[in-house]
């Protein structure tokens, strides 16, 4: 059976850089109290980058933004987590797994009950392959 | 809008890798969509440059059997302490007779709920320290110092991708680290079977439980601590330089082949090889009918 490989460069391979260096510059600011606007403004134009660009990011990657004040999200400092379940008989298809952001109290909510054998697409097997 | 299936069919189109039709991914049905043909792409995507290496600590199978089994002990009184209380509410509603609670059910979390919000709690010390607002932190009531998750029992992911990092931020310093334990898959069954309760697969244990010693040293000699290189400022601020490569990679997907529009060259072509004999035939229709 033919194989066919992946291409050896990535196209404008600097934007991903750029997006991946603001996003831990973002991640390091956010520890210090003194730069948490600089954080924030970081992860803006991450956002902003990757929009105008038109890059793929995997959502591993982005769900550690907040959507709506772009707060570097850690759980236990800067996310609250909690199972949330309005359904009258508490049946596991109704669980909701809601992520708040603690900084501006957007929610965040994975219905996860819905699909118990969901994976995502950049975490299946056999997708993703390494490039040089 | 079975998901085995679509697994199934994606499968099959990474295999056959370099076919010029790999099975349509995602059928709308209709038969137009089934003869379109799809060709393979690769699609440059960047990932999270924290989540590259797994911050769960190994645990090697044997030892995982025996944390296990030694659980299942710690929780047998317990455990029979739920049937009692479910029997008894069960069969009558009127009497309150119920045996006494079990020492350690004061000191131990059962579920998610209860245990990150606990793990949240110890965090509050952090958070409060590194939010400008005015916070107030949280009663230090109790502290977890283990965690047990039965993480390959809980699906989807997501229920458990935080824990490394929960668990790492509720520690109050590097000395004292919440120990994150993963155990194997079917340890949420058996949990679950000792416990009388359904789908029990996270457990939090405060350290200074009596009966848990012999577990806990055992622990602690055998599974390291959650390592999180990109927080460690969190606890020593001039430890916070962790850098990594951009986490690019290929996503090997398929894209359908369509024409392309606004082609200029392809238009020429046509209108080249089939200008000559349009006229002839345009004449020849005109010529009956008028």
């Amino acid at each position: 059976m033919k194989v066919s490989k992946a291409p050896k460069s990535v196209p404008h391979k600097d934007h991903y850089a750029r997006i991946s260096y603001l996003f831990q510059a973002s991640s390091h600011l956010a520890l210090n109290p003194q730069y948490d606007v600089l954080s924030r403004h970081y992860a803006r134009t991450l956002d902003l980058v990757a929009k105008k660009t038109v890059l793929k990011l995997t959502p591993a990657l982005k769900r550690q933004l907040c959507k709506k004040c772009n707060t570097f999200l850690i759980p236990g400092l800067t996310v609250k987590i909690h199972i949330e379940n309005l359904s009258k008989a508490k049946s596991l298809r109704n669980d909701v797994l809601v992520n708040e952001c603690l900084e501006c109290g957007e929610k965040k909510r994975f219905p996860v009950g819905q699909q118990r054998d969901y994976v995502l697409f950049s975490e299946k097997e056999d997708v993703k392959i390494p490039a040089l | 809008m079975s998901g085995s299936n679509k697994n199934g069919t994606n499968k099959n189109g990474g295999l056959e890798k370099g076919s010029s039709v790999p099975p349509k991914k995602e059928a709308t049905g209709s038969l137009k969509d089934m003869e379109r043909k799809r060709r393979q792409v690769f699609k440059p995507v960047l990932d999270n440059p924290f989540t590259q290496s797994s911050l769960w600590p190994f645990v090697e199978p044997e030892i995982a059997g025996t944390i296990v089994d030694s659980l299942s002990a710690i929780l047998s009184g317990l455990g029979s302490y739920n049937r009692t209380v479910q029997e008894a509410a069960r069969l009558d509603k009127g009497s309150k007779q119920t045996p006494p609670e079990p020492e350690i059910k004061q000191h131990i979390t059962i579920g998610f709920n209860s245990t990150v919000e606990a793990l949240e709690k110890q965090a509050s010390i952090h958070r409060h320290r590194l939010t400008t607002k005015k916070h107030k932190p949280g009663k230090q009531g109790r502290y977890l110092k283990y965690v047990f998750v039965t993480k390959y029992d809980i699906t989807p992911a997501v229920l458990t991708n935080h824990f490394p990092v929960l668990a790492f931020t509720a520690s109050s310093s590097t000395e004292n680290k919440v120990k994150l334990v993963q155990l194997p898959r079917g340890s949420m069954a058996k949990l679950s079977e000792v416990l009388h309760m359904e789908n029990t697969g996270i457990l939090g244990f405060e350290a200074h439980i009596k009966e848990a010693q012999f577990l806990f040293k055992y622990v602690d000699e055998h599974i390291k601590d959650v390592e999180v290189p990109w927080l460690d400022g969190l606890f020593d601020p001039d430890n916070g330089d962790f850098f990594s490569k951009p986490a690019l990679s290929f996503l090997s997907t398929s894209a359908p082949i369509l024409p392309k529009k606004n082609d200029q060259k392809a238009k020429k072509k046509q209108a080249t090889t089939l200008e000559p004999p349009k006229p002839t035939e345009d004449n020849k229709k005109q010529k009956p009918d008028s």
